[in-house]
């Protein structure tokens, strides 16, 4: 899928100026930008989409006035005046937004409802805070996240559901701070996950969906690995992460083949990012000393972890094999390397020199495979990555000397000798297309 | 291109009535779990007994609910038997004795004592020999000229009024007035 789906707005304001300056037809422009999923009159309620946001953050501003002004202890009001008010308060936004959405006025209601919301968890806060309760505080994050989680559902709002996603998000990192797991989180990312696939399309949510799982499950591990009844984490549940990351590159491949494009795009945007945290994750992991980490027994975790970068990988493979040799020779290799790399440092002591060596290959066959891959597909961003990767992996080298001068020495000529048999065989290829083409002229 | 069946409830929305009683059904919601919290906050106070606690007032802030002084107890560590183990979070009774007029550790049970004056709290932490347990009552939120007041003139000497509810439940509602320290 092309980078470009995700200026779409950008493009179809672009066609509007070629229809202006008559040098495509209305009907034209519409045909190319459907290959887009969008139209000409995609964009044409920004102004109003301007005001929406702009009242939301006001809305939210004054929730958080709100949150100060009952903070500020009002001893002198009566207990039950201050707690009836904020109910009051509560119920009467929640109903005015509640009336205006039933009456067609939706982005009025959810403003309101937004404002309900924001009243409801200053209402939370400040009970606690009148009546000095000292208990787990989280727990009244937890319940301001859950009572606006059914709004999401009944309006299908992205503005609530980033609120309440949020707040569930703001509750797992408290929550876990305070030595307890958030067992209900997955019912946040469930919810959001079904709103952004089914009913509206959101890939901050949608990609936020994904950070927040990752997260949970690893917190999931860290908490079995304490028994239950702490976080544990330790050395091993990194490959886990890693594997994840593979399945999730798989599963982003395979919605880029979507019929939907809202899915597509979710995939690209997925792809992307997952990129980029593979590439500092190979940087970090080109230094001898992080591997040096790594325990280097054979216990039964290290062996469970590398199985599961294996079968992680072949899974990733699986999904991400109908989308070409730019979304399978990666897995692949990462799967490989990785399992490599892992069984090398667990299996066998003093190894971490031959990882430290593996992950910088790696990292100049994916920068030789992104610039293929961005001449290939006429794609800048891969290209320009492919050489960022390349430059960094040869600046982080020289001043960090993987086996002393000579090492360092012998590693960028095996560098060097990589990428010239990579212009050679491109220079082949190159070659070889002009011949056939040639061919096919005469 | 992918090809896959999706349940058709996921791709539907709701009808209007459905919209109707869900948004009404959200806002009994959230009012209720106001006022499950407003309740729970007052019942200790409308039936429990009051009680009088050592404690120790520190000066922290919240970042949702304002200034407020940290209480630490005497009870809030309370000594155990070095191999007793105890799961993080689970239900403590602590049972109490009155010595002049403070209220004080006198033995731990996990099931609800039968009898004598009980505090309910939850294990927060084990360390060798002690355990630490919270009750709910370890924070005071007051502006922060009046906190820093208590922190300053009652030092380690504070004394807090707590009602206890029948359950064990309890309740902190203000400092007992120590020399010219006085709220």
């Amino acid at each position: 899928m092309r980078l470009i789906q995700l200026f779409k707005k950008e493009l179809s304001h672009e066609a509007r100026t070629w229809v202006r300056d008559e040098l495509v037809s209305e009907q034209q422009a519409n045909s190319i930008l459907a290959r887009y999923g969008t139209s000409l009159n995609d964009d044409t309620d920004k102004n109003s989409f301007g005001y929406y946001l702009l009242m939301s953050l006001g809305v939210l501003f004054i929730g958080l006035a709100l949150i100060l002004i009952v903070s500020h202890n009002w001893d002198e009001i009566p207990r039950s005046i201050r707690t009836g008010s904020l109910l009051l308060l509560t119920l009467v936004t929640n109903a005015v937004g509640i009336k205006l959405f039933l009456s067609k006025r939706i982005r009025a209601g959810i403003i309101w409802l937004l404002f309900g919301g924001m009243s409801y968890g200053a209402s939370i806060m400040l009970i606690a805070q009148i009546y000095h309760l000292g208990e787990h505080f989280p727990d009244g994050i937890f319940w301001w996240a859950l009572g606006i989680l059914p709004l999401v559902v009944f309006t299908q709002s992205r503005l609530l559901a980033l609120l309440s996603l949020s707040l569930a998000s703001i509750w797992l990192v408290v929550e876990s701070g305070e030595d307890f797991f958030p067992t209900l989180y997955p019912i946040f990312i469930s919810v959001t996950l079904w709103l952004t696939l089914f009913q509206a399309r959101s890939r901050l949510l949608f990609l936020s969906c994904v950070v927040g799982l990752l997260v949970w499950i690893n917190l999931g591990l860290a908490w079995i690995m304490g028994s239950g009844y702490h976080f544990d984490p330790v050395a091993e549940q990194l490959p886990f992460s890693l594997g994840l990351g593979l399945i999730i590159n798989g599963v982003a491949w395979w919605l880029m083949r979507a019929d939907k494009s809202d899915w597509r795009e979710y995939g690209l945007v997925v792809h992307i990012w997952l990129l980029r945290a593979a590439i500092i994750t190979l940087l970090v992991f080109s230094f001898e000393g992080v591997w040096e980490e790594y325990p280097s027994d054979q216990s039964w975790l290290s062996v469970i972890s590398v199985i599961f970068i294996l079968v992680s990988g072949m899974l990733a493979f699986r999904l991400s094999r109908a989308s070409g040799r730019y979304a399978s020779l990666p897995t692949l290799m990462l799967t490989g390397y990785l399992t490599f790399s892992f069984y090398l440092v667990s299996a066998f002591s003093h190894m971490e020199f031959i990882s430290a060596i593996a992950t910088n290959l790696m990292l100049l066959l994916m920068g030789i495979l992104l610039i293929r891959r961005g001449i290939d597909q006429s794609e800048t961003h891969y290209f320009y990555t492919g050489i960022v990767v390349l430059l960094l992996t040869a600046f982080i080298r020289y001043f960090d000397l993987i086996g002393d001068y000579i090492g360092g020495a012998v590693l960028f000529l095996v560098a060097a000798g990589i990428l010239m048999a990579a212009a050679k065989y491109w220079k082949h290829h190159v070659t070889l297309i002009a011949l056939k083409q040639g061919g096919h002229s005469e | 291109m992918n090809t896959m069946t999706v349940p058709g409830w996921l791709h539907k929305k709701p009808g209007k009535r459905t919209i109707q009683i869900g948004l009404i059904l959200t806002l009994f919601f959230q009012l209720s779990v106001l006022s499950i919290e407003y309740l729970g906050s007052v019942l200790p106070i409308w039936t429990g007994e009051e009680i009088i606690l050592k404690t120790e007032p520190v000066d922290p802030r919240s970042l949702f609910r304002g200034n407020f002084v940290r209480l630490n107890y005497e009870i809030n560590r309370i000594p155990t038997e070095p191999q007793t183990e105890f799961k993080m979070g689970s239900l403590i009774y602590v049972s109490l004795v009155e010595i002049n007029g403070i209220w004080q550790f006198d033995t731990f049970n996990t099931a609800k004592p039968k009898m004598g004056t009980y505090i309910r709290g939850r294990v927060r932490r084990v360390d060798s020999g002690t355990v630490r347990v919270e009750y709910g009552i370890e924070a005071f939120f007051m502006p922060k000229e009046k906190a820093l007041k208590v922190q300053n003139e009652m030092g380690g000497q504070a004394q807090v009024r707590v009602f206890v509810a029948p359950n064990g439940k309890a309740r902190a509602v203000g400092f007992k007035c120590l020399g010219d320290a006085c709220l």
